[in-house]
């Protein structure tokens, strides 16, 4: 059975949310169309706290080694202690910090810090988004703006370089300055009282 | 505070975060946060405007990104769901006393349990692997030859709920889960006559 007759097979059932007890149950008496219905359900929530705490680069990475863990773990879930969802979520927020402690290259006290505020904010309501979104418009170069927009589209370097037929080392030299630019506009404009309010 | 100054080591921790290389050396950056309140005192901010660009920017992977991960996580998914049960019926087994064997036809890792049967004086061994796609098979097997034996073409698997299955060609194909469900069977005669199942 490939993956795609599995989610065709199980797509019916996906507008229910399955019974956490239940759903564990049924992947420990070895239903196959389980671990479908399971990873269909709450992708999407393993996916907004990846891409919200390690952006494009790892978000894959730590989606893969979210649900790795979870095939491992699953058995240990005890739905007296909280949700699916909440399990889940918890691994998730454990693969993205490790990937960015691997990143860091601060002080451990100091990464631990950053970490913690990263995943606190992660655990929050998204606001001020259209602000974002509308500072990347105004980044000047437009060939940075399309280098950007790939990564977000979570291709690599070499992909981008393919993608826009230039010279890998362009692709690297753009590296995060589009991050920086977003971040320097909505502070200038919070200090000027028209943005939304960076931190 | 060290030479550089602090815009420079605030897009650095920047481009940290995004997982670039480093313009400054990490030892450099170090040591600048070390003595400079400004930015440690910035680190938080840093932190939660990551976040919000990230959720601004990447509010859902493009549609290749599920195809390529789709495949991947479910593979794995069908592969642990597999190992867990292998591993479940193997412990099950062992629990009852029978021993794991080597699968004497195919050479293959010992993840078969094997039940010693004497019928009429000739000594089978029931054979049980767990195969891929969900199923159990069951063969017989001659303890003297290590051959596929029809001896029990005859009979048929028993499982508890009353389900039988019957043995062809020296063996029988069974439903994983329905086997775990209904854990446990017994091989009978078509005439009702439950073959014993010798302990070890």
């Amino acid at each position: 059975v490939s993956p795609a007759d599995t989610l065709a097979g199980i797509i019916v059932r996906l507008d229910q949310t399955p019974d956490d007890a239940a759903l564990v149950r049924r992947i420990l008496n070895g239903d196959p169309d389980a671990w479908a219905i399971l990873y269909h359900t709450y992708k999407g929530v393993v996916w907004r706290i990846a891409s919200s705490m390690v952006g494009p680069q790892d978000a894959e990475d730590v989606v893969q080694e979210t649900f790795a863990k979870l095939f491992r773990r699953i058995r240990h879930f005890d739905p007296e202690l909280g949700t699916l969802k909440w399990y889940i979520s918890a691994i998730a927020r454990n693969a993205a910090k490790d990937c960015l402690r691997a990143r860091s290259r601060l002080a451990r006290q100091l990464t631990e810090e950053m970490i913690q505020t990263i995943e606190a904010a992660s655990e929050r309501e998204p606001e001020g988004l259209e602000e974002v979104r509308r500072c990347l418009e105004l980044f000047p170069d437009e060939l940075g703006r399309k280098i950007f927009r790939l990564r977000l589209k979570l291709k690599n370097d070499k992909e981008i370089a393919a993608e826009l037929r230039i010279a890998p080392s362009t692709v690297r030299a753009y590296k995060s300055q589009v991050y920086a630019f977003i971040r320097e506009t909505m502070r200038t404009d919070q200090q000027n009282g028209a943005g939304a309010g960076m931190s | 505070m060290t030479g550089m100054d602090c815009d420079s080591i605030q897009k650095a921790i920047l481009a940290m975060l995004a997982g670039d290389d480093l313009e400054v050396p990490a030892s450099q950056l170090r040591e600048h946060i070390g003595g400079c309140a400004r930015c440690k005192s910035a680190l938080p901010g840093i932190g939660k405007d990551w976040v919000r660009m990230n959720q601004a920017l990447m509010p859902e992977p493009p549609a290749e990104f599920w195809q390529r991960v789709d495949a991947r996580i479910l593979g794995m998914a069908r592969a642990s769901a597999f190992a867990g049960l292998q591993a479940e019926l193997t412990r099950f087994w062992a629990s009852q006393g029978h021993m794991a064997a080597d699968d004497p036809s195919s050479g293959r890792e010992p993840d078969a349990v094997v039940h010693r049967l004497e019928v009429e004086g000739e000594e089978l061994d029931v054979v049980i692997h767990t195969m891929d796609r969900g199923h159990v098979r069951l063969s017989i097997v001659d303890r003297k030859t290590r051959e596929t034996s029809t001896r029990l073409d005859a009979c048929e698997v028993a499982l508890p709920s009353g389900r039988r299955i019957p043995i062809k060609d020296g063996g029988a194909d069974i439903e994983l889960h329905a086997l775990l469900q209904e854990i446990g069977f017994s091989i009978v005669k078509r005439d009702g006559t439950v073959l014993r199942v010798r302990e070890p």
